[in-house]
């Protein structure tokens, strides 16, 4: 993102140092300037002499940064010999003064021509180093924003390819309960299991189309928030209603608190989260099909848990559950299909609700997860 | 009979729609995506609407805008389904009665439809 404030400093520099006006500077000019500058010194040390103890060599080293920031180091290159001659010019010229007004001696002189030409070439190679690193931000700054047209068409790309194969998916799936009906009325008994593995395969396919789209989500950046007041148990009662229709065979107990508990925030992002560890919960469950979803009051906060009798999660892995694209290498893991972004974007909506997240597992036994949303 | 409008560009979609709502006893009328939907409502009068979220050239979220800030259509329920389970929520609700994401099941789709019309009160004004 540009920011369009300026340090005060660097607002002073930008008009010391004109990198756009020194690069119009022309030859000739470039030339002239410190050629006035040296000869005006010249004229008034030798004419006026003014009672000043500064030594005339550092004023010749003046004119050439003065040079410098009209044109750059070719203009101080130009000065610096300027100035050199105009000094040596002084030891041959017969006038007669009452002091030495630049140097005393020849190699005083040429002393001061390389310290010059150094000076001339430090200033050259800040010049130079400077037009690189514009060069640098600006190629930078091109292929930032190539990236980002990328990334936003990359996006739009994953949105409709998920649409696009959502809708025949939809469509399969009410032709398979059409079908499905139909045999049931039948009673052909061999032909509805075979739609229901045809039913598996296409809960499988919506789901990796979901697992796509969270991805996107992901990578899109913060997510937006609706906010707004609502009871944390309606919202518990709903996805268990939600997940009973689906799951017929599951038995899902829930022990709420009586009393509301009021939260602030996004309603259907909170039911995201409790769909998603509901999910899993049935998921990585085993042939109990048992879970239980609770929700107490602890320190102003209503902290709600989902637990199961299923496969549980090793003590060494338990820290990283919520990383992104993580799952646990177990066999009975990498059956269950999913890219590993569920827990991790559910963990992002807490933070965001300024809740916390968390579990308690033992592998083989079950597992429970919690968070917990400060109430209002 | 209740008698319920679906609007979609996706006309497989519309066909399944019609097939599995139709076994339930409804009455079904289908249309592609129609930039007057008063006149839709008007012609049809369905005792709920079902749009697609992302049509073309008229956004399903405008029409459900279209038909809630009327007085005589307000009460009238709508279900909007789309692939995005998230993106138009955010940017506001558009007044819809229920949200539906794809992938849909026709199981909880006769839920939802069953329970918003016991809900229901006058649609015409």
């Amino acid at each position: 993102m540009h920011s369009s404030y300026t340090p005060k400093n660097n607002l002073l520099f930008r008009k010391i140092w004109n990198e756009k006006s020194i690069a119009g500077r022309s030859m000739f000019t470039s030339f002239l300037v410190p050629l006035l500058l040296v000869m005006a010194l010249m004229v008034i040390k030798i004419k006026f002499n003014p009672l000043t103890v500064t030594p005339p060599y550092v004023i010749f080293f003046a004119i050439i940064l003065v040079s410098a920031c009209y044109g750059g180091a070719r203009a101080a290159l130009y000065a610096s010999i300027i100035s050199f001659i105009g000094a040596i010019s002084l030891l041959f010229i017969p006038i007669k003064l009452s002091y030495p007004i630049v140097f005393t001696h020849l190699l005083e002189a040429i002393a001061f021509c390389f310290e010059a030409l150094f000076l001339s070439y430090l200033i050259f190679c800040f010049q130079t180093q400077r037009k690189r690193n514009k060069e640098t931000t600006s190629s930078m700054k091109a292929v930032n924003n190539l990236l980002h047209i990328r990334e936003k068409d990359h996006e739009n790309f994953v949105h409709m390819a998920a649409h696009e194969l959502k809708s025949p998916v939809t469509v399969l799936k009410g032709y398979k309960q059409v079908i499905e009906a139909r045999l049931i009325a039948n009673q052909q008994k061999e032909e509805i299991q075979l739609l229901a593995k045809m039913d598996t395969q296409l809960e499988k396919l919506g789901m990796r189309i979901n697992d796509l789209l969270d991805l996107a989500k992901v990578n899109a950046g913060p997510m937006l928030y609706n906010m707004s007041n609502f009871n944390i148990n309606d919202c518990l009662l709903s996805c268990v209603e939600e997940t009973k229709v689906s799951n017929p065979n599951f038995e899902i107990a829930f022990d709420l608190i009586s009393e509301a508990a009021m939260v602030n925030g996004d309603v259907e992002r909170i039911q995201q989260v409790i769909t998603n560890l509901i999910n899993n919960a049935i998921k990585y469950s085993k042939k109990d099909r048992y879970i239980k979803l609770t929700s107490e009051m602890i320190d102003q906060k209503v902290v709600v848990k989902v637990l199961d009798h299923g496969i549980g999660i090793p003590d060494d892995k338990k820290q990283f559950v919520f990383e992104k694209f993580y799952r646990v290498n177990k066999p009975a893991v990498i059956e269950k299909s999913g890219l590993g972004l569920g827990l991790f974007i559910c963990n992002e909506i807490i933070k965001h609700h300024k809740g916390e997240m968390g579990l308690f597992s033992k592998e083989g036994s079950g597992s429970t997860f919690w968070f917990s949303l400060p109430v209002v | 009979m209740h008698k319920l409008l679906i609007i979609d560009d996706d006309k497989e979609l519309l066909s399944v729609l019609d097939i599995v709502l139709t076994s339930q006893d409804f009455q079904v009328v289908t249309s592609g995506p129609f930039c007057n939907i008063f006149e839709l409502v008007y012609q049809h009068t369905p005792d709920l609407v079902i749009i697609d979220y992302l049509m073309s050239p008229v956004n399903g979220g405008e029409l459900c805008r279209l038909l809630k800030e009327n007085s005589a259509t307000k009460e009238l329920p709508i279900i909007i389904i789309s692939a995005y389970d998230r993106v138009f929520k955010s940017i506001g609700d558009y007044g819809c009665n229920l949200f539906l994401p794809k992938v849909i099941d026709s199981s909880i789709l006769i839920k939802h439809i069953t329970g918003l019309l016991e809900k229901r009160g006058g649609v015409y004004a």
